[in-house]
């Protein structure tokens, strides 16, 4: 017994002297001639799970005389495979430049080199562009050297360091910052007593002029129904980008009584968010918004949001037991990415926790687990009623695999890579073989797992595959010559010169897994050479030059040993440039403006004017540009030039008291109506000449539209064709309704599609519900009699419960019955797909009238999305009558996103005297493009003193929101231009500006993606609305994209039919030319790309560009409840 | 409808209260001041109407149109209308009245006097021709130029009139066969109550649309739908509640949820959640026009499946004081299609379509969270073989039955 003690004790103390023994780093710093630099400070970062900026400092030391260090976490014991990169060593000794690097193996002595620092020059400037003396400059972010491209290649510079290492600006307000190498990125934070602190993005390289305005502050209080006990815990952030580059960061901690300021904020519209929640029982949610204008100060209460409890147990997939001390977290499934609680398990596996109402997506992550792949995560709905008791969520027990590397002799080799991949999972480096030729991979749990070397020209013949749940391992890989293959290529511009430095992108395929990496350079005779590609994987090069249009080679597939030239790649160069000054109407240049080429693609450049206001945008195509100047304060100043013109004069002149003028008249349309009738019709009947084939969408369009110009003509064409005349029945019904009910309501009930017949109907009940009340009515009847012989019995209720609804009006006893009857009949439908879109529409007939019987039908509806459109819809109803039920409504949304959209469709709807608490609602919306929307559409509904300070603010938050991927710019622009066109029915006069904003807004459009593909679709629907507010700017955009595009008879589809509408509404007679140069439509194409494109070039020569415009606005679904013409 | 054929109908309706009565029909343009005859536009164009067998050679400026007239509920009958515009004389009007593909002398339409003109049917001043129809059935037509243009509108003349039997005494009945092809179609004619009992019909307030089912005052009504309008009859339907019990035949597992909904001949939609409890329906005609159904699968997860209607179906009537049992699915039919080549190392797409016996078509099958079909496909069982003796390449099965 005695002996086993004292074994025990003997192995307790082998590991509490194991768990002493921490991570240890050592190295060297040397000159640039490998000459050892004693005195220099040391600092060890550790970088945490909060993301690639999140350096933390965990050891510094002074090297000694022969520059050596050793630097030492006491924190950990080794650095696991997942941690490589988790550690950087940086160095500095005053007079040098800082240097830095990654750590991926500890027992590997790391060298860094202090060269001479490049210098960082550039001016902080202040109000009305004085000088500001005495302000700090200090560099925050740097890159790290051996991974200059990898996101994790930034670190925060330590504060005691960055105060440290400060400097302050002179009496002309430069600054001379030298830390870091040539060619390093930085970022700067600069803090100016009165100005507050403002940060750069990280990409400074050698040149930062820094435009500051006067702060505000901002006062603000947390609300809770009950104090909370960990308020001092609480630290609230504050967030705002500013111009192009910079933003502000900020944090503050609240008192004992929730109260908490900021004293000294730059101007901008800012976003909160909280550290550490003080309350289990009320969360702060990060919704709440505010705009802070210098000089004053800005108040904020923020209201804290009642929570619910959610549990679950995590279990281990082997044993079924639960696992304590998992770490679990919650994720709000809304836009509100920032709210995502976490929890831990305790001993049994069970975790307790609360979230605010929501439906969340619950993950688990614990050492040596993995999560198991058919239950990655669970979802649970949490709210009151609900038990919140979340499914069991599953880990599969993982652990270290060891691998070797030999050669063929049976060598081991160190530094090889070793490479991992799920099954359908792209390759990626696990890490590099120690010493002795070997490497750990962690967390190998159940499934198939795939395993491949290689190191310089050697690799793996095959990837070695394993079962994870029953490999102990080790096992060994065996690298060979004769593998891999090589990829080269060599990059010249148009004139045969060699492209160095031109990014390369290696473009992997192999059977469903694809990969895009950044391989590389090119070399200074413009070759690339890749030497480890493998055998089996399709390769596609694509390369990319400043200045130069983007390149992406044909595909190869490797096989093995082989090598493939790609050949001279000819890029061409975009050599055009355009050069000028921006001043204030008083001719003083101007510095820190952000200038831009807008709207004319294909990528935006962007500049900042120097300090006498001198810009120069290179690298644009030829032809014209819009040149677009934008300044915090100030409208945007804008001009459309030629490429090549160095002197560009922009005026940015102080924004004016708003100005709100008449509505404008009516627009005749540009071309004579008999000369457009003419027109209009020989193009229709042209096309339809040209249509053969079945029946199909695009030949239904042109006899409907030609029905409009000449009804013989389109009778004829659908008889010669064997068509059915049904839809010229009811378009002629619906065009001649109001003239002539009685031949109209039997041309649409002869139709010969009731469940059309029925919907025309009842939208022309409401259509006329005011303004011919009596035929109204006579829709109403005819479409109850048509309704009830529609087939489809969700259809013909949906319908009937629609025109009852219309009903109501004119005949409430009658109306009132048949909603009753449609209740019923509605719950008794299932509660998916169209069953549910049926208890939807029953709904919302219902609800103005029995909003409770209305949710009942709603409530049950199982798909999440379809009840929150269905509960967005039925609080705009009730907006008009009791916005505080719309409110708590809108609570019972599933997300912040779809809070936001119901929120801002419903604002409008609140009663007049409600207009301010509707406007600060607005305001309060997080998503910037649903923010805009509200305040568009209140200032159409809003008194005309207040209509152009809303109309500003919903354009300028839109610019810059795009976040640079595909089709942001796109919804910012097009919201933008939204707002141009309801400002300019609303009698806006300085509507240039807003359409302006709207191009600035959409320049940030991914304009290039896949091989020499130009996406103009978003890019022409914007111009397509500002053709109603600034045709000249609009036309200019059309002719840009013509050009690009390389023509309407190339530019296919959705971009094609933007592109012609957006001709059409500049000029109906572009129009008429562009559609002559398109393409026949091919025979079968149910589309009829060309049909539908002459329909639309019909209607714009006939129809006056209002109601063209009106349409449009109506036709997105998000806006389509825009007040009708009668409410303007 | 023969008596024999009616009584042959009452006999399988089997209900406590049960006659049918003809309307009668009535030869005239109109009942009082209310417009009784049915109109129809049709397009008027410059091709010949198959119906046709020629054009007059005299004629010059010619543009024509078809009228469909049906003789019986399954047999109709084409007639074509020919205008002729010689230039600067009035246009004339010349109809096939006796279908016999050519046009005759006397099949020139003649205008109407002032006083013939039915009421309401053109503005004053407009052309109006009438003309006497000898096939399919003696009617007195008119026609005249529909406003819009390239339409040629045509009235046919007659209504019918009944009574219905209710709680309080009959309620008179008229019915107008508004789309004017001598057939009943639900939704298009359009039927009059005086409900009011005032012995006038009320255009808009006492006027519904024709449905094959009609319940008034404690009383329903079923109308022959698609018979001939001039042969009318209704029939006194069952009334009161039906228990009812949904079954689906060769269903192993237990549903974990069920949701079917019926639809009632007439008007009304019923659901049926629970195959093992009746559920009170009124007496009618059903049919199933959707199931939804949950069930377990063998390893724990829950198959969910949905049925929708897409075509028509024969419908079940459901009468009687005992449960009724009514088969939602029935068996399923299997439809498997493919295309591409089936050879090894080819890609072969397989489409499982399944249609259940009652009319039904598979629209979703989704197992878990896993959304594994969309609409109109899904896979049930594959087997994938490779070549030929080799093992399966793919294999997946639903937990259906």
């Amino acid at each position: 017994m005695k002996h086993v003690a004292l074994l025990c004790l003997v192995v307790l103390l082998a590991l509490v002297a194991s768990a002493a023994q921490a991570l240890t780093i050592t190295g060297k710093v040397v000159d640039p001639a490998g000459k050892p630099i004693g005195g220099a400070t040391v600092w060890l970062h550790f970088r945490g799970p909060g993301g690639p900026y999140q350096w933390q400092p965990v050891a510094s030391m002074q090297t000694a005389a022969d520059g050596s260090f050793s630097l030492t976490d006491p924190s950990r014991e080794k650095i696991r495979p997942t941690d490589a990169e988790r550690y950087a060593v940086t160095a500095h000794k005053a007079g040098l430049a800082l240097d830095g690097v990654s750590v991926s193996d500890p027992a590997t002595p790391v060298t860094l080199t202090l060269a001479e620092p490049s210098t960082i020059t550039g001016r902080v400037l202040g109000a009305g562009g004085k000088p500001v003396e005495g302000a700090r400059v200090a560099l925050t972010v740097g890159n790290l050297r051996p991974d200059p491209h990898s996101i994790r290649r930034y670190f925060i510079v330590p504060d005691d360091v960055s105060e440290g290492l400060a400097v302050r600006t002179d009496a002309q307000g430069a600054y001379d910052l030298r830390l870091l190498p040539a060619g390093w990125q930085a970022g700067l934070t600069v803090t100016a007593l009165g100005y507050g602190r403002v940060r750069t993005q990280g990409d400074v390289r050698d040149r930062a002029l820094f435009v500051l305005e006067r702060a505000g502050s901002l006062r603000g209080k947390l609300v809770f129904a009950r104090k909370p006990d960990r308020l001092a815990e609480c630290v609230i952030r504050v967030y705002a980008p500013l111009h192009e580059g910079f933003l502000v960061q900020e944090e503050a901690s609240p008192d004992d009584q929730g109260a908490f300021a900021f004293p000294e904020l730059p101007p901008g519209s800012y976003r909160l968010s909280v550290e550490k929640q003080p309350s289990q029982d009320e969360h702060l949610v990060g919704v709440s918004r505010f705009t802070v204008t210098s000089g004053e100060e800005a108040m904020l209460e923020w209201g804290a949001q009642k929570t619910y409890p959610v549990h679950g147990r995590v279990i281990a997939s082997d044993t079924k037991n639960g696992l304590p001390g998992v770490a679990v977290a919650f994720y709000f499934q809304g836009s509100d990415g920032s709210y995502s609680p976490k929890a831990t398990t305790g001993p049994d596996g069970v975790y307790d926790a609360r979230c605010i109402q929501g439906t969340y997506m619950v993950s688990a992550w614990a050492p040596n687990f993995t999560r198991a792949k058919d239950r990655p995560s669970v979802t649970v709905e949490v709210g009151p009623g609900q038990s919140g008791a979340a499914a069991d969520l599953i880990l599969d027990r993982a652990r270290d695999l060891t691998i070797r590397v030999v050669d063929t002799s049976g060598r081991p080799v160190a530094e090889a890579a070793v490479r991992r991949g799920v099954d359908f999972a792209p390759e990626y480096v696990a890490g590099k073989t120690d010493s002795k030729g070997q490497f750990v991979a962690s967390k190998v749990g159940p499934g198939l797992i795939k395993f491949w070397a290689d190191k310089g020209s050697l690799a793996t013949a095959t990837s070695r595959q394993v079962d994870g749940a029953k490999e102990k391992g080790p096992i060994t890989l065996v690298l060979q010559p004769g593998v891999l293959c090589t990829l080269r290529a060599k990059v010249i511009d148009q004139d045969g010169k060699p492209v160095s430095a031109a990014e390369v992108y290696v473009h992997q395929t192999r059977g469903d897994a694809r990969s895009s990496d950044r391989a590389g350079l090119t070399d200074a005779a413009g070759a690339f050479v890749k030497a480890n590609a493998r055998p089996g994987v399709t390769y596609a090069l694509e390369f990319r030059a400043a200045h130069c249009s983007r390149y992406t080679t044909g595909q190869w597939t490797a096989t093995p040993g082989a090598a493939h030239d790609f050949g001279a790649i000819r890029l061409q160069r975009r050599t055009g440039f355009v050069a000028g000054t921006v001043t204030d109407e008083a001719g003083t240049p101007l510095p820190g403006v952000i200038v831009l080429n807008a709207g004319g693609g294909p990528e935006t450049v962007k500049v900042t004017t120097d300090d006498q206001g001198r810009f120069r945008l290179e690298g644009l195509e030829s032809g014209s540009a819009w040149v677009v100047a934008q300044a915090a304060n100030r409208p945007l100043a804008g001009v459309r030039v030629e490429v090549g013109v160095g002197d560009v004069k922009l005026v940015l002149r102080p924004r004016g008291p708003a100005a709100m003028g008449p509505p404008p008249a009516p627009r005749p349309n540009p071309v004579p109506p008999e000369e457009a009738k003419r027109l209009a019709r020989g193009m229709l009947v042209w096309q339809l000449n040209e249509t053969n084939g079945p029946k199909n969408y695009g030949r239904e369009l042109l006899v409907r539209w030609l029905a409009h110009i000449d009804s013989q003509a389109a009778f004829e064409a659908a008889a010669a064709h064997g068509d059915d005349a049904g839809p010229i029945r009811l378009e002629l019904g619906k065009l001649h309704l109001a003239d002539d009910p009685d031949e109209s309501l039997a041309l649409i009930t002869q139709c010969g599609d009731a469940h059309y017949a029925a919907r025309t109907l009842y939208e022309a009940a409401r259509e006329y519900a005011t303004t011919n009340p009596d035929l109204a009515r006579r829709c109403v009847e005819e479409g109850l009699s048509i309704a009830s012989a529609i087939e489809d019995a969700r259809w013909r209720l949906a319908t009937q419960a629609q025109l009852a609804s219309e009903l109501l009006k004119t005949d409430p006893a009658r109306g009132a019955q048949l909603l009753a009857q449609a209740q019923t009949e509605a719950s008794a439908l299932g509660v998916a797909d169209s069953d549910a879109y049926v208890r939807g529409v029953v709904a919302e007939c219902l609800c103005e009238r029995d909003l409770d019987a209305a949710l009942t039908l709603v409530e049950p509806i199982e798909d999440q999305s379809a009840r929150d459109r269905h509960f967005s819809n039925l609080t705009r109803h009730v907006a008009r009558t009791n916005p505080d039920r719309a409110l708590e409504l809108m609570g019972r949304l599933s997300g912040t996103w779809a809070r936001d959209g119901a929120l801002a469709t419903a604002l409008p709807f609140f009663p007049p005297d409600q207009i301010d608490r509707a406007i600060e609602l607005a305001r309060g919306i997080q998503d910037q493009y649903q923010r805009s929307r509200g305040l568009t559409l209140l200032a159409s509904v809003a008194p005309q003193d207040r209509q152009a300070a809303l109309l500003e603010e919903a354009a300028a938050g839109l610019v810059g929101s795009g976040d640079g991927y595909r089709g942001t710019g796109g919804r910012a622009g097009e919201a933008a231009a939204r707002v141009a066109c309801v400002a300019r029915r609303l009698g806006y006069t300085a509507c240039e500006d807003l359409a302006l904003a709207a191009i600035a807004a959409g320049a940030r459009d991914g304009a290039y993606y896949g091989e020499g593909y130009v996406d103009l679709g978003d890019e022409m629907k914007r111009a397509g609305l500002l053709a109603f507010v600034a045709p000249d700017l609009a036309r200019g955009m059309v002719e840009s994209a013509l050009t690009r595009g390389g023509g309407i008879a190339k530019i296919r589809g959705y971009e094609g039919s933007q592109l012609l509408s957006a001709a059409c509404h500049v000029d109906p007679l572009w129009g008429v030319e562009l559609l002559r140069q398109m393409p026949a439509d091919k025979p079968g194409d149910d589309y009829g790309p060309r049909a539908s494109a002459a329909v639309t070039v019909a209607r714009n020569l006939v129809e006056s560009p209002d109601d063209i415009e009106s349409e449009i606005l109506r036709s997105d679904y998000q806006w389509s409840w825009i007040p009708t013409d009668e409410d303007w | 409808m023969s008596k024999a054929a009616c009584i042959l109908l009452l006999a399988v309706l089997a209900a406590p209260i049960t006659w049918a009565e003809p309307f009668t029909w009535v030869d005239e343009w109109s009942l009082g001041d209310l417009p009784t005859y049915g109109q129809v536009s049709v397009p008027l164009v410059s091709l010949k109407p198959p119906s046709l067998s020629a054009l007059p050679t005299a004629f010059r400026e010619v543009r024509c149109s078809a009228f469909t007239f049906y003789e019986t509920a399954e047999t109709k009958t084409t007639l074509a209308a020919v205008l002729h515009e010689p230039g600067g004389a009035a246009p004339e009007l010349h109809v096939d009245a006796n279908a016999d593909g050519k046009l005759a002398a006397d099949e020139q339409a003649r205008v109407a006097a002032p006083d013939e003109r039915p009421a309401g049917f053109g503005k004053p001043g407009e052309t109006v021709w009438l003309i006497q129809l000898t096939k399919p059935h003696p009617r007195l037509v008119a026609f005249r130029l529909n406003p819009f243009g390239g339409l040629l509108t045509c009235a046919l003349r007659g209504y019918m009139r009944g009574s219905l039997p209710v709680e309080g005494g009959a309620v008179d009945a008229l019915l107008v066969e508004a789309d004017a092809n001598m057939r009943l179609d639900p939704g298009q004619d359009r039927l009059y109550l005086d409900e009011d009992r005032n012995g006038t019909f009320e255009p808009i307030r006492e006027r519904r649309a024709c449905p094959p089912r009609l319940g008034l005052a404690g009383a329903a009504f079923t109308f022959s739908e698609g018979r001939l309008f001039h042969e009318a009859q209704w029939y006194l339907a069952p009334t009161g509640d039906v228990p009812l019990r949904g079954v689906i035949a060769g269903l192993k597992a237990v549903p974990e949820r069920i949701i079917a909904c019926l639809s009632r001949a007439g008007g009304g939609l019923y659901q049926v959640a629970s195959t093992d409890e009746t559920t009170k329906l009124p007496a009618g005609s059903y049919s199933v026009e959707s199931v939804f159904l949950k069930l377990p699968a063998s390893d724990g997860e829950t198959w969910t499946y949905t049925f929708d209607r897409r075509e028509a179906a024969p419908p079940t009537e459901v009468q009687g004081a005992d449960p009724v049992s009514l088969e939602l699915l029935g068996n399923l039919a299997l439809g498997v299609t493919y295309s591409g080549k089936p050879a090894p190392g080819q890609t072969l797409r397989v489409e499982v379509n399944v249609r259940s016996a009652t009319g039904l078509t598979m629209t979703g099958c989704t197992k878990g969270q896993l959304n594994i079909g969309g609409m109109g496909t899904i896979p049930a069982k594959l087997v994938l073989l490779g070549p030929t003796g080799a093992r399966p390449v793919y294999e997946s099965s639903m937990g259906f039955g």
